[in-house]
């Protein structure tokens, strides 16, 4: 499962980001989550949907 | 989404918002730069990160949809006591039937619903309240509606 509900709106090609917009997303979320890597856990994905 | 509604509205009296032009497209929906910002100042959490994850006891119809529109149809069709019952698939079928219904009946048919606008809105809610209640949310894109308007996804 991917670690961001939007990376998965990508994967399944329901929605396509600005090049900037798409890394912006995911720093956002890793800075805020401490999400540092692709096995992070259910727990470690916040409340936010983005 | 909610610039892709965006067009002519007919009424019994005439169509009003001519002059709004329709979307160039529907799907994918474009995430430019502008929206992703309107999202990260607008989602759940932020800007602020005193957000954490709650009971699912807790959740609340404004944690799933993002514009007050949407809960009050939700509210509409019976479903704010407990926003929990729409994680079961077939109670969310049956919303986006019922959704799906009246926006046919407002002639917006082909627009909202044929085009896959509402499904893909669909997806992404039930998405949000699986993963809010700690469930897979990418079992959104199996659901039935998505299966029927979004080929694409399928």
């Amino acid at each position: 499962m991917p670690a961001l509900p939007s990376e998965w709106l990508r994967n399944i090609g329901l929605v396509e980001f600005a090049p900037s917009a798409a890394s912006d997303i995911w720093r956002y979320a890793r800075t805020w989550t401490g999400i540092h890597d692709a096995e992070s856990s259910q727990e470690d994905l916040f409340r936010a949907f983005i | 989404m909610a610039p892709l509604y965006r067009g002519t509205l007919p009424l019994e009296q005439g169509p009003i918002l001519e002059d709004v032009p329709p979307p160039d497209r529907i799907l994918p929906i474009y995430v430019s730069d502008s929206a992703a910002a309107d999202a990260v100042y607008k989602t759940d959490c932020g800007p602020f990160m005193e957000h954490l994850q709650k009971e699912r006891s807790q959740l609340r119809p404004w944690d799933i949809f993002t514009f007050a529109g949407d809960m009050s149809k939700v509210e509409l069709l019976g479903y704010s006591d407990d926003i929990n019952v729409l994680a079961d698939p077939k109670v969310m079928q049956t919303a986006m039937e019922a959704l799906a219904e009246r926006y046919d009946r407002a002639g917006l048919g082909n627009r909202v619903v044929e085009s896959g606008l509402l499904a893909a809105q669909g997806v992404v809610w039930f998405a949000k309240l699986t993963l809010l209640r700690g469930e897979d949310f990418t079992e959104a894109q199996n659901l039935q509606f998505a299966q029927r308007y979004l080929p694409e996804i399928a």
